[in-house]
């Protein structure tokens, strides 16, 4: 991009959600201060929209126009041949740097330092004249203005009147822009309708759009791929444990409790590595209250109800609660130690992965060694609940500080579960593979494993995208 | 580990070597991050796009553990094994090029036909199996047996001088390779040219005999046919023969079969069944194989282009980016906070009438009662205000004139506070004797206090812009109390 970068000042009134928009665009959650508290920003400060390194886009995050009826007021007694012109005067003159200094601060940053405004709009105040006078000040500085129209999906948005407000004001293209939830496609809109307000950075705002999708077709890709290594590190888990301990009731719980452990290590590893993904940060206060971040859920893996369930939804009803062996898994928390189900799936396994395993655990049988794996209904729930973090996380915007909606994986009901089927049944291979379970040993590095990494990394994004 | 082996390691950086060391890196930073703070900056500040600053941090954590000149080592090994394997095959090409040309003069010229061009034709079909079997997307791993798989394997398997991450270079190497599919193209190129080298010596070697000996090129047979033969050589001829290369006609055949060695057939059919058996191995021999050595090479570069191109997709490449992505520099201020001193209070004057109370809503939304069920009733009207210029001045100017003993300002609880409500605040509390704020929502049943996140949002408002002298109120019950305190 040899042009130079597009210079955008976010202005709007105290609390519309300036920094906020500002977070979800350039995807960083630290940027300034968001808050309830009005007027958090009183600086302007310039934040890059990197793309590939190189500045494709310069905000300037601007203070709120708190006082603009006084304002509008007087600039109308200042002397000037034009409004830009009566603008700068008050911008020379020493009220800019008294009762308007907040103010003077976003129509100088309007008029020195952008092409363009972004007036961000909370849609659910109504339509005060304050507002009126704000838009009108704005226009002023004869700078295309983009109204983006915020918190629209609330149920207390009024659009209708701010649409009919932004035409009265001649501002006749808007975007709507949820800056926590922002809609799919909604960055692409706003950088597209930007575009017929500057014709002539039409053809760099393209650049922008497409970059921006190459982008989330990364994240999504990397976060895929995050979710199958998890899978296969659970899938892959094999512990033994000798016959002596086996007979030993407390020894084989606690061998149960550290097989759960490192299952659970798995898959918080799992989430770090999606947070990371979305740079999010692990510790985001805001995060908490996403289900599948509490922890809880974890739990719930080895919870047998559930698992119940979701051996019903793998199609494996008549297994679970019928055979002997089938039975003591539930107890055990969808372990099972030597269940005729691990012998076939490695069985299964061995015509792709060699026949070591299979010879392994005939030996292991001999010496009545005991090998604890997981069952399929566990890696199903574990398949879900990253899949749904990984939408979650992917549509929710940096700025977000409360609500969001993660359809649950309860609520997605049994169709929500034809193409996780698909991919547990795709896991097969890795139970015969102990060694690919990463952090245990060198064959987390393993061609095969990587092969099966990314067929399964494609099969959930093909999943991703469709319900996306 | 050998840290800081070699840090201005001169190894050139080609696009696959620097492919293989970042694979490497990846491999090694498997088992947990290398401390990459320098690398990451000097990465940072060399190399203009994202992809190109992975692979020179790669390339630069490479150098300090070693592994350029592992690979340097590698390759060298590699270089002398290919070489050793072309020796090999080159000295067994002559010494079937020997034993055609036997040393009494004879040669059996079909049998020498199938001894020339078997072994190298049976190695030819065990490639294209392989090949086949590769791109049809199972396996995609060794592509078959092949000299180039042979000089591979020794390569790595030979003892000497390793590094302490030969192996984990050998891995990335070959895991780089099959991920691309290449592996075909990389074991054809090697072995292909092998034996182009091989075949070649071995026409060499045959035009030589041919040149400066005489030999007499004859058949035999048990249990086959004259026409076999003839037909044999019709059929192999005839490639060469387009290609100019003389083949001997069916007469010759015959008389050469008939008469046997002994029959000292004429100089002109002894050349022609030479330079069929010559032509053969040009055309069968040679030719295939250097055209195959030139695809492989070709299909290899091309592949090469693809190997050196980062995978950004890679959750772990994903996590350097954005690593890389906070070495930017942070968002700057470019318009500091400067915050005006307040113009002191102007003395407060002396208070109205006593007892009465002026009430005004301000900024409220359009779906609000007003005024709401149960608000205090005012002395005079009541206005309810929407904060235009003029309304301001209208309600400051009543207010002026009746200068009431408490004004109660009347605000939506969810909406922010502004400094546009600061300054009509400040403005109509000076005209009163004593002044509150009462916040309302549409939400809050009749009576009921406003949520307490959204009162202290106001409260700490009221803190900040120094209006402490106001009282904040968060129902009308409360309301009712505050204009009744003073009537006490």
């Amino acid at each position: 991009m040899s042009e130079p970068a597009l210079r955008i000042a976010i202005v709007g009134h105290t609390n519309a959600g300036k920094t906020s928009l500002l977070r979800t665009l350039t995807r960083q959650v630290d940027f300034g201060q968001v808050s309830n508290r009005p007027g958090t920003t009183r600086h302007a400060e310039a934040i890059d929209l990197r793309l590939d390194g190189q500045v494709a886009v310069r905000f300037i995050d601007t203070p709120g126009l708190e006082d603009s009826v006084a304002l509008l007021d007087f600039l109308g007694t200042l002397e000037g041949d034009s409004r830009p012109e009566r603008v700068r005067a008050f911008l020379r003159g020493p009220e800019a740097r008294a009762a308007f200094e907040q103010e003077a601060k976003v129509l100088r940053t309007l008029l020195e330092q952008a092409d363009a405004a972004m007036l961000v709009i909370d849609t659910r105040e109504p339509v005060l004249p304050k507002y009126r006078a704000e838009i009108e000040t704005l226009t002023w500085c004869a700078r295309p203005v983009m109204p983006v129209l915020n918190f629209v999906r609330d149920a207390a948005s009024r659009r209708g009147d701010w649409h009919r407000a932004l035409e009265e004001s001649n501002l006749h293209a808007r975007v709507e822009f949820d800056v926590v939830a922002p809609f799919h496609g909604a960055e692409r809109a706003l950088y597209g309708d930007l575009a017929t307000l500057l014709p002539a950075r039409r053809q760099q705002l393209a650049g922008i759009v497409d970059a921006l999708a190459l982008q989330e077709r990364e994240r999504r890709q990397a976060a895929c791929r995050v979710v199958a290594a998890g899978l296969i590190d659970v899938a892959a888990m094999r512990r033994a444990l000798p016959a002596d301990d086996f007979a030993d009731e407390l020894k084989q719980k606690a061998f149960v409790r550290a097989f759960q452990d490192d299952v659970r290590r798995h898959a918080r590893r799992a989430v770090d590595d999606l947070l990371a993904v979305f740079a999010f940060r692990p510790d985001d206060a805001e995060l908490a209250e996403i289900p599948q971040l509490a922890g809880r859920w974890e739990d719930d893996l080895f919870n047998p109800e559930v698992l119940k369930d979701a051996g019903k939804r793998l199609g494996l009803g008549a297994v679970i609660g019928a055979g002997v062996g089938a039975v003591a898994d539930v107890a055990l928390a969808g372990l099972s130690l030597g269940a005729a189900t691990t012998l076939g799936a490695t069985l299964g396994g061995a015509a792709s992965g060699g026949w070591r395993p299979l010879w392994r655990k005939l030996e292991n049988r001999l010496h009545g060694v005991q090998e604890l794996t997981v069952e399929d209904p566990v890696l199903l729930l574990l398949a879900d609940h990253l899949a749904t973090l990984a939408r979650a996380l992917a549509q929710r915007g940096h700025a977000a500080q409360d609500r969001l909606r993660v359809r649950g994986a309860a609520a997605g009901g049994g169709g929500l579960d034809d193409g996780l089927r698909a991919c547990v049944r795709e896991l097969a291979p890795a139970r015969g593979h102990p060694e690919w379970e990463r952090g245990t040993s060198a064959g987390a590095s393993d061609a095969d494993r990587q092969e099966l990494e990314s067929a399964l990394a494609r099969r959930l994004e093909e999943r991703f995208t469709r319900d996306g | 580990m050998t840290p800081h082996a070699d840090p201005h390691d001169s190894t050139p950086r080609t696009p696959l070597a620097a492919a293989v060391v970042a694979e490497a890196v990846r491999r090694i930073e498997a088992a947990g991050p290398l401390d990459d703070q320098a690398e990451l900056r000097q990465a940072f500040h060399a190399q203009p796009t994202r992809a190109a600053q992975v692979l020179a941090r790669a390339w630069l954590l490479g150098q300090r553990l070693g592994l350029p000149a592992g690979l340097a080592r590698w390759r060298h090994l590699g270089g002398w094994v290919v070489l050793g394997l072309a020796v090999a095959v080159a000295l067994a090409g002559l010494g079937v090029a020997r034993g055609v040309l036997a040393p009494d003069g004879g040669i059996n010229a079909v049998a020498a036909f199938v001894g020339l061009l078997g072994l190298h034709a049976l190695t030819l079909l065990a490639w294209l199996l392989g090949l086949a079997w590769s791109l049809s997307g199972r396996g995609g791993g060794a592509g078959g047996w092949s000299l180039g798989r042979l000089a591979l394997g020794l390569a790595a398997r030979l003892p000497l001088d390793r590094g302490p991450h030969a192996l984990t270079l050998l891995r990335a190497f070959s895991g780089l390779v099959q991920r691309q599919r290449l592996w075909p193209w990389l074991t054809g190129a090697l072995s292909h040219a092998i034996w182009t080298l091989a075949l070649a010596l071995t026409l060499g070697a045959l035009a030589f005999g041919f040149a400066f000996h005489a030999y007499r090129l004859s058949w035999e047979t048990t249990i086959l046919s004259a026409d076999f033969f003839q037909r044999f050589v019709q059929l192999t001829g005839r490639l060469p023969a387009a290609l100019g290369f003389p083949v001997p006609d069916a007469s010759a055949v015959q008389r050469v079969g008939q008469a046997g060695a002994s029959a000292g057939a004429d100089a002109a059919v002894q050349r022609a069944w030479a330079w069929w058996l010559m032509g053969c191995v040009a055309v069968y021999g040679v030719l295939p194989r250097a055209l195959l050595a030139a695809l492989s090479f070709w299909r290899w570069r091309a592949g090469l282009a693809r190997l050196s191109q980062v995978d950004m997709a890679d959750p772990y490449v994903h996590r350097i980016v954005q690593r890389l992505d906070a070495l930017e520099p942070p968002p700057e201020v470019i318009d500091p906070e400067h915050r005006p001193d307040r113009a002191p209070a102007p003395p407060a004057l002396p208070p109205g009438a006593p007892g009465t109370l002026a009430v005004i809503g301000f900024e409220l939304p359009p779906e609000l009662d007003w005024p709401p069920p149960g608000l205090p009733a005012a002395s005079g009207p009541a206005p309810r205000i929407a904060g235009g210029a003029r309304e301001r001045e209208q309600a400051l100017g009543r207010l002026m004139a009746a200068r009431p003993a408490s004004l109660l300002l009347v605000c939506h609880a969810p909406s922010s506070p502004d400094r546009g409500t600061a300054r009509f605040l400040r403005e109509a509390a000076f005209q009163a004797g004593r002044s509150a704020l009462l916040l309302i929502a549409a939400q809050s049943g009749e009576g009921a206090p406003v949520p307490e996140a959204a009162a202290r949002r106001w409260r700490d408002w009221l803190q900040a812009e120094d209006l402490p002298g106001v009282a904040l109120l968060d129902s009308v019950a409360a309301a009712d109390d505050w204009v009744a305190s003073l009537d006490v």
